[in-house]
């Protein structure tokens, strides 16, 4: 009894240094892990001191809990659908731009947000620190969007697959594409140049970011190829032409009904009366 | 000469009379089964008439058998294109309603309805759906012409005949009918085989029995629309076609045909023969009035040295020579010659035979309008048979009047021959002209008479023995399912409880 009892106390000292030690060295780590993370994950849509896709995330952990950042980071629609009025309020703004979960573990969590609440207070009230230098204005040739236009139809030079397999663009010369992702004929209204630099080079978008990775990244020529594809999409195409899914919807209907009137008109003497029919017509009739 | 062994059969008209037992025995062994209902594999239809199913013999409608094409024959209503566009729904078939949907007769309301003012009745219930139906026909509904301005009257075969042809027919002093029962005819040019998209339809290499294997069956039902006999038929309950399978285990084991067993007539023959399978594509695509000559040519005689060393060499056993050189069918068919294939401008060779039936002659209706049956002698000659010989022609010998009057001719021989023998009162003149009539003598006339009127069992169905165990060689090695057979258990016996 007592053996078992002293066994029991080593095992329980046992698991508890086991378990500073893993504290210790997680807390070591956790800055550096922010900024990787926060690189890895948000830069996509988010900056520090400029306004992306996303809001600028200066002093964010200061304007929200950090139990609703928690929350936000892990499901945004969910927190939006609750009703929280600074959620809707973000969710308007932002074009109602939805921003995608990340399933990020407590530690992670902690540690990006430790890395946002290191650049102090929101850019608008601390005015004393200076703006970042804006990116120089992008430059397109027209090259550039034909290139463009032929890498957003085809496979990429590192094997990913084409935009146009999962994203529509209304373009002359451009095939319609496919109605899995956004449609994104004004992806560069929505969200500029530098967002779609932004979000090609490092995917936020789960099945994105699994289309794009490693080998099959994006290189920096072919990014540049396709922002210059699709702001000049944008710039060139009514906005009245977004209804391209309905138009696609509406030509699939057209061609159904001519292949239908092709099936009848081949197989027009299908449906025969059966050969007793006459008989059984004419025995009705005398009965 | 590549020699091939085949059942044949014999079915003599002129002794049936149509009492459908052969029928119900097919029906009772082998489709009382769901799904099957409706299937007759053996069934009698009343001539004129439109059989089962309704009009089975017009190819404009159904685009049964083959068509001449050249040197060859190709598939009317199947084959590769046009089964191919055909394959998801195939147009040319028989509906239920041109079969009939079948039924039973609801009996437990006879013992269960309350009572009442009124007898109870046993209403018919569809045996596909369940519900109450109207009984609109059935398998033979035109029995003994019964409805005849609906069946009789659209004949298929009515074609070669003029409208005051049959309309004179159907005066009330001519009318006559005959029966005709029907099985697969087992062609040696089988259409159904042919159309198979599955490859599910073959034809046994020992006898010739074509069978429709129930596992490769997928359905698609183009051998239902390629027989032009209708004698494929599509089980809506299995999803499978099936089709007449000359009782085979019946067969293999030296029994006649269920069939064949209970005819009441004793109208059927079953016999082997033997045939040159060499000679297939060319008897198939011969001109039209040379058709029935050309598929009697390629039986070939079983007496023959040379045909004997050929059939030999082609595995077939001595047993199977010898059945054939006794087959009844070979007395019929080339012996004799008095007996035809149906319908042989369909192309598929078939190997049921008929007898034609010798019908009464007509009688004649004076200028004073009376109705004169008596003729100078019994049998006035075939020319004024009730039936014209065009429609029997069109049944028989796709057309050809003369040999149809051949055959009938000889049949009256017989008739003449044995009227002489039995009552004495014809003159020996007459007797020698009938005899003559018919290009035959007084030896086949009686050996004709025995076959026909006295045959035993043994002489009517003469089955070669089956063999079984060649045939299975053919497909594997036995000595690898040796000790795999036989007496044992499947699972270990235990003693006591």
């Amino acid at each position: 009894m007592k053996a078992i009892k002293l066994a029991g106390m080593r095992n329980a000292k046992t698991l508890y240094i086991a378990g500073a030690i893993t504290l210790l060295t997680a807390s070591g780590t956790m800055a550096q892990d922010g900024a990787a993370i926060f690189k890895q994950n948000c830069t996509a849509c988010h900056m520090i001191g400029k306004r992306l896709v996303g809001p600028d995330l200066t002093g964010v952990t200061e304007k929200q809990s950090d139990e609703w950042l928690r929350k936000f980071i892990r499901s945004s629609q969910s927190v939006i659908k609750s009703g929280d009025p600074a959620a809707v309020a973000l969710f308007e703004e932002f074009n109602k731009t939805p921003m995608p979960d990340f399933p990020l573990t407590d530690a992670e969590l902690t540690a990006v947000l430790g890395y946002l609440g290191g650049f102090g207070k929101p850019a608008a009230s601390a005015s004393a620190a200076p703006p970042p230098p804006p990116p120089a204005p992008m430059v397109f040739t027209e090259a550039d969007v034909e290139q463009g236009r032929a890498l957003f139809q085809h496979r990429t030079s590192g094997g990913g697959p084409s935009c146009v397999s999962c994203h529509h663009v209304s373009d002359a010369g451009m095939i319609p594409g496919g109605l899995l992702a956004k449609d994104l004929t004004h992806v560069a209204g929505r969200i500029g140049d530098q967002g779609i630099v932004g979000i090609l080079g490092a995917p936020p978008f789960p099945a994105m970011a699994a289309a794009y990775n490693g080998p099959t990244a994006l290189s920096e020529k072919e990014i540049h190829a396709l922002t210059a594809f699709l702001v000049h999409a944008d710039k060139n195409t009514a906005t009245a032409e977004a209804g391209g899914k309905n138009a696609m919807l509406g030509w699939g209907f057209i061609g159904l009904v001519v292949i239908l009137l092709g099936v009848a008109l081949v197989w027009a003497r299908r449906l025969r009366k059966s050969v007793r029919y006459e008989i059984d017509a004419r025995q009705l009739r005398t009965i | 000469m590549n020699i091939r062994s085949q059942i044949s059969m014999v079915f003599h008209l002129d002794k049936c009379i149509g009492c459908h037992t052969c029928s119900i025995a097919c029906k009772n062994v082998w489709t009382d089964r769901k799904g099957a209902e409706y299937m007759w594999w053996n069934n009698v239809e009343t001539k004129p008439g439109t059989g089962y199913p309704t009009k089975w013999e017009d190819q404009d409608i159904y685009k049964g058998g083959w068509d001449k094409n050249g040197d060859t024959v190709s598939l009317r209503g199947a084959g590769k294109l046009r089964g191919l566009k055909n394959i998801f729904h195939n147009p040319n078939m028989p509906v239920l309603e041109d079969y009939y949907e079948p039924w039973t007769y609801k009996y437990s309301d006879l013992f269960t309805a309350p009572e009442g003012n009124d007898q109870p009745t046993a209403r018919p219930v569809s045996l596909v759906t369940g519900e109450h139906i109207d009984v609109k026909a059935g398998p033979n509904w035109d029995d003994d012409l019964g409805g005849s301005p609906d069946y009789a009257r659209k004949d298929v075969n009515f074609k070669a005949l003029t409208p005051s042809e049959q309309e004179s027919l159907f005066q009330l002093e001519q009318m006559t009918m005959f029966y005709l029962p029907r099985i697969c005819n087992h062609c040696l040019n089988p259409a159904c085989v042919a159309s198979c998209p599955s490859g599910a339809i073959y034809k046994r290499g020992e006898d010739g029995i074509v069978l429709i294997n129930q596992e490769r069956c997928r359905a698609w039902r183009m051998c239902v629309t390629a027989c032009p006999y209708k004698k494929s038929y599509y089980n809506w309950h299995t999803g499978k076609s099936e089709k007449c399978i000359l009782c085979y285990p019946r067969l293999e084991s030296g029994q006649a045909p269920a069939c064949m067993h209970s005819c009441v007539g004793r109208i059927r023959y079953l016999g082997v023969m033997l045939y040159d399978a060499d000679k297939i594509e060319q008897v198939a695509s011969a001109p039209e009035r040379d058709l029935v000559d050309a598929q009697l040519g390629i039986y070939v005689d079983p007496f023959d040295e040379n045909v004997i060393k050929a059939a030999k060499a082609n595995g077939i056993a001595d047993s199977t020579i010898r059945a054939a050189q006794l087959s009844p069918v070979w007395k019929f068919v080339k012996q004799w010659g008095i007996a035809l294939p149906l319908h042989p401008e369909f192309r598929t060779i078939p190997n049921l035979f008929y007898v034609p039936p010798m019908l009464p002659a007509m009688a004649s209706v004076d200028a004073d309008g009376v109705y004169d049956s008596h003729t100078e002698s019994l049998w006035a000659g075939i020319e004024k048979s009730r039936l014209p010989m065009q429609y029997l022609a069109s049944l028989f010998t796709a057309g050809d009047t003369e040999r149809m009057k051949l055959v009938l001719k000889k049949l009256l021989a017989v008739k003449i021959s044995r009227r002489n023998t039995t009552v004495g009162d014809l003159t020996e003149k007459e007797v020698a002209d009938a005899l003559e009539g018919g290009r035959t003598n007084a030896k086949e006339a009686d050996a004709i008479f025995r076959l026909t009127s006295l045959a035993t069992f043994e002489e009517r169905f003469v089955i070669p023995p089956a063999h079984r165990e060649e045939s299975i060689e053919m497909l594997e090695d036995t000595g690898d399912v040796k000790g795999n057979t036989g007496f044992g258990f499947k699972l270990k016996p235990a003693r006591g409880l």
